[in-house]
């Protein structure tokens, strides 16, 4: 019967090596320089983080440059490689793995218009013919024309509804608030060793 | 359900062997056997093993909490000068990555938000006024060949004088426009020339600008 | 290949009412109710989870689908269904099956079956509360951990139990020998509850936090699907061929080198990304060295199962367990391959992934799934499957549904990875060229749909429209009983080995023309 303790405390013992390992060693090493950065996330980008993970944009975009000479991202302006700065004061993190999208890292600094974020997130196809993502008309609301002095999104034709006005919701500016605020425009200093 | 299933009704007196038949067709596990295996499954543990090794040797880099390790200088800025392109070419670029969103791949815009750049008088015509929409932006409407658009353009101020003129000249060859090149030292001279903090109107453009100027307009 | 094989089936033949054969069949009864309720439960969440799959897939290339409704949005059908099919069926089926194989191979009761069915319950109830509210968009945004912590953490605790109730086992069971299919299930209770404690630890944050995300994502596959089943087809196989398994130090050292080297896996998810390099190095090399344990584990299985491959005709079990064990040994040698940096170079961020994903969790571990099922239900349920057709009619559904997955995905997804590495390509170029493997994978999806719903139909059928009870079937090993009392050739000269060749030849082509007609279980 002594292989069940064996058994047990082989098990045990290789898990806990490894959990370390990736784990709680990064932690040692990473996080001691992420807190001496000076990166801060003011109130409504962090309101638009909420959102950006409420509603799964992780599955199609990321948020992760990889370097020069590994994949093309920087070539296709995506910015800059990413370091561990960059991800500070957000949580959950949201590096994500796919880009059936592209990559959202610098997205402000490519895209820095409001409108365009706006109609985008409305319905895609009304400034991307042949985009593939979903829209996300419930972060809008349509009401009537004279009934409110706030200014509408300005559609094109096709999208139009007549008499209606179609106006962003808090959550809707949030979430263009948090995608401007991904901007890689400072270059990130050097890190010490 | 008022009917217990009988798999689990303990009044069931049927003897085992009717009630699990299943169980009873079965083999004894058979105790395993000892063989060593074939020598080749030796000779891959063996060089997988060498190769992990070999790939942590190599590939390790260095023990601290740096990224990007291995792309040799990824994290500098490299200071060499990159040998020049030509400007039609850095444009391509630029508007891959920052216009097409809204212009289109095909220069046509959307239609009553952003306005098309083929056949347009404010592409083709005169450069300054090109070069100064580009840096500092438009708000509100925009009418180009008679028809109305209000997309909001945001200031590009943040591009080199390179990339601006590159884009500029790009849009003003593509997809059948034909103008001059936009010159490095043109957009130059519009940063110092204007400096504002609001984007355009279409009011002040015309106010400012010329819709041609005498030696750029070729069309 | 080994002599020793062909008495042994023999041996098992003749003791055909040996005692371990009743005790089996005591255990069963004991062990019924709690595993039908498992296996129950986590194919009704495979229903739920294949629509939602369903739904998610279609709406990549129809976006306006369902577009009104946040709920249904892609953005939260598409984890839902990852929790659901990993936390409702893999999680739930997989745990009943373990306990069952657990029983059998310890000779030893399932302790505290009516909390297990408690715990069952509270899983059920915390599983469909964390899916609305992922719904609700209160997800917690990390991959694999989108459940509230709330709602995890009782599911943890659930599987904990069943942990307790494993270990309980091994201490109490009448089995000096410990077969290695126990070895793999302890193996996967101690890691289970581990990592989802570790995981649900609020001290991650930033990359740090992407780090701890997929170690777990990548050890939930590693080390509580993969053992499991490991474990089912190291006890399925030799139970339905009636051959020993080949070699058990073989299976030692696949046991203990996929512990020692699947751990640390975790960082290969992240090449390329703002992470420590020599994290990811060590990832890269542990996820290579995984070649040492699949290799092992698939020469000794298929040492096992060779020259009895006919048997697949006559056991959908093995069947499915046959294309599961393949499989395992495919995705494998696929995820070292995929882990070295430049092949990852093109096929990361791409719907390669995707798919190199579903071969881990279908192909080999539900098709598993599957085949335990097929071969537990009868056992414990005392009735048969009442149509081997419909069997049938569901494997070739969800294989040929996840081969036409995989081929197309994969391959749109390198097509994919390298436009995107060409920067002259547009970006929305490489997502209209995407577009067609999209719509393979949609189609894909119906065919494993239908498959599901066949058996459910299966299931739902053996369990509740009792009336005539089924024949029971001709087994594999009724076939070889058969063979075995068949006169046989004496080996001599080479004559008399053409003769018998001949007459070997023609009573297999008798049996052929007689159309013995081979019902199944």
């Amino acid at each position: 019967m002594i292989k069940n303790s064996i058994l047990i405390i082989g098990i045990i013992g290789l898990f806990v090596f490894a959990m370390f390992g990736l784990t709680i060693l990064p932690k040692i090493y990473i996080e001691p320089n992420v807190e001496k950065a000076d990166v801060y996330v003011w109130g409504r980008a962090a309101e638009g983080h909420k959102v950006y993970v409420s509603h799964g944009c992780i599955y199609c975009h990321s948020q992760q440059v990889r370097p020069k000479g590994f994949g093309a991202d920087i070539e296709r302006g995506w910015g800059r490689a990413s370091v561990a700065t960059d991800y500070k004061g957000l949580t959950p993190h949201q590096l994500g793995t796919m880009r059936t999208g592209p990559d959202l890292s610098n997205i402000a600094q490519r895209q820095p218009g409001r409108d365009w974020h706006l109609l985008h997130l409305y319905n895609p196809r009304t400034v991307i013919k042949e985009s593939i993502m979903p829209p996300y008309p419930f972060l809008f609301e349509i009401v009537d024309a004279d009934k409110t002095l706030k200014e509408g999104l300005k559609l094109p034709p096709e999208y139009q509804i007549p008499g209606k006005k179609v106006i962003p919701t808090d959550e809707a500016n949030a979430l263009v608030d948090y995608l401007l605020s991904l901007n890689q425009k400072d270059p990130i200093k050097p890190q010490q060793n | 359900m008022n009917q217990t299933p009988e798999f689990f009704d303990s009044s069931d007196k049927r003897s085992m062997d009717e009630i699990h038949a299943a169980a009873f067709r079965e083999a004894k596990l058979p105790e395993e056997g000892a063989e060593p295996g074939p020598v080749w499954l030796y000779v891959v543990i063996f060089s997988t093993l060498c190769f992990g090794f070999f790939y942590i040797g190599r590939y390790l880099g260095e023990i601290s909490d740096r990224p990007h390790v291995l792309e040799e200088g990824a994290m500098i800025v490299s200071n060499e000068p990159e040998p020049p392109k030509p400007l039609f070419k850095v444009g391509e670029k630029v508007y891959r990555q920052r216009c097409v969103s809204c212009h289109q791949e095909n220069g046509q815009g959307v239609e009553g938000a952003y306005p098309p750049l083929v056949q347009s008088n404010w592409v083709t015509g005169n450069p300054d006024r090109l070069v100064s929409i580009l840096l500092h932006g438009i708000n509100g409407n925009l009418t180009v060949n008679g028809k109305v658009y209000n997309g909001n353009m945001p200031a590009w101020e943040t591009l080199t004088d390179e990339q601006i003129a590159g884009v500029a000249t790009y849009i003003r060859n593509s997809w059948g426009n034909s103008a001059d090149t936009v010159q490095i030292a043109t957009v130059a001279d519009g940063r110092k020339k204007i400096t504002r903090v609001a984007p355009w109107t279409e009011q002040e453009l015309n106010d400012v600008f010329k819709p041609q100027l005498a030696s750029g307009a070729k069309k | 290949m080994n002599p020793s094989n062909t008495t042994s089936v023999q041996a098992a033949a003749v003791n055909h009412s040996e005692d371990s054969l009743e005790l089996d069949a005591k255990l069963d009864k004991r062990s019924s109710f709690i595993v039908v309720a498992f296996i129950l439960s986590g194919s009704a969440w495979l229903l739920l989870g294949s629509i939602l799959g369903t739904i998610a897939s279609f709406k990549l290339h129809i976006p306006d689908w369902l577009g009104e409704s946040a709920w249904l949005s892609f953005g939260r059908v598409r984890p839902l269904h990852l929790n659901w099919m990993a936390y409702g069926w893999a999680s739930q089926v997989g745990v009943g099956v373990s306990l069952w194989i657990l029983s059998r191979v310890l000779k030893t009761t399932i302790p505290v079956r009516p909390w297990l069915f408690v715990g069952l319950l509270v899983w059920n109830f915390f599983l469909l509360i964390g899916g609305i509210e992922i719904l609700m968009g209160h997800s917690r945004g990390l991959e694999w951990l989108e459940l509230p912590i709330y709602t995890i953490v009782p599911i943890v605790l659930v599987i904990l139990l069943a942990g307790e109730a494993a270990l309980a086992m091994l201490h109490t069971r009448k089995t000096p020998h410990l077969y290695i299919s126990a070895w793999y299930l302890i193996a996967a209770f101690i890691c289970f509850p581990l990592l989802g404690v570790v995981s649900s630890l609020p001290i991650f944050d930033g990359t740090v936090q992407a780090g701890m995300n997929w170690w777990y994502a990548h050890n939930a596959l590693g080390l509580w699907f993969t053992p499991m089943g490991l474990a089912i087809a190291y006890y399925l196989i030799p139970k339905v061929t009636g051959r020993p398994i080949y070699s058990y130090p073989l299976s030692v050292l696949g046991f203990w080198s996929l512990l020692l080297f699947y751990n640390w896996n975790g960082f290969h998810h992240l090449i390329g990304g703002p992470v420590p390099t020599w994290f990811v190095t060590i990832s890269v090399a542990a996820s290579v060295m995984m070649i040492i344990p699949v290799v092992t584990v698939a020469v000794n299985q298929h040492m096992t199962i060779i020259g009895s491959f006919e048997a697949v005709k006559y056991s959908p079990t093995l069947r499915f367990v046959v294309f599961a064990a393949m499989s395992y040994t495919f995705v494998s040698i696929q995820g070292s391959l995929q882990a070295i940096r430049s092949f990852n170079e093109v096929i990361h961020f791409t719907h390669y992934v995707i798919a190199h994903a579903h071969a881990g969790v279908y192909s080999f571990f539900t098709m598993m799934l599957f085949g335990a099922v097929y071969y537990i239900m009868p056992r414990i349920t005392n009735w048969e499957w009442h149509s081997p057709k419909l069997i049938k009619l569901h494997f070739w559904l969800s294989a040929s549904g996840m081969i036409i997955y995989l081929v197309g995905l994969q391959w749109g997804g390198i097509i994919q990875g390298l436009e995107m590495n060409n920067p002259d390509i547009p970006f929305m170029t490489v997502v209209n060229n995407t577009k067609k493997w999209l719509l393979s994978r949609s189609f894909a999806a119906i065919l494993l749909t239908a498959g599901h719903f066949v058996f459910a139909y299966n299931v739902f059928r053996l369990m509740h429209l009792r009336k005539v009870r089924p024949a029971p079937p001709v087994t594999w090993l009724d076939i070889q009983r058969q063979r075995a009392l068949e006169p046989k050739a004496e080996p001599a000269s080479l004559g008399k080995k053409v003769t018998s060749a001949f007459s070997n030849l023609n009573k297999s082509f008798k049996r052929w023309a007689n159309d013995v007609k081979v019902d199944e279980h």
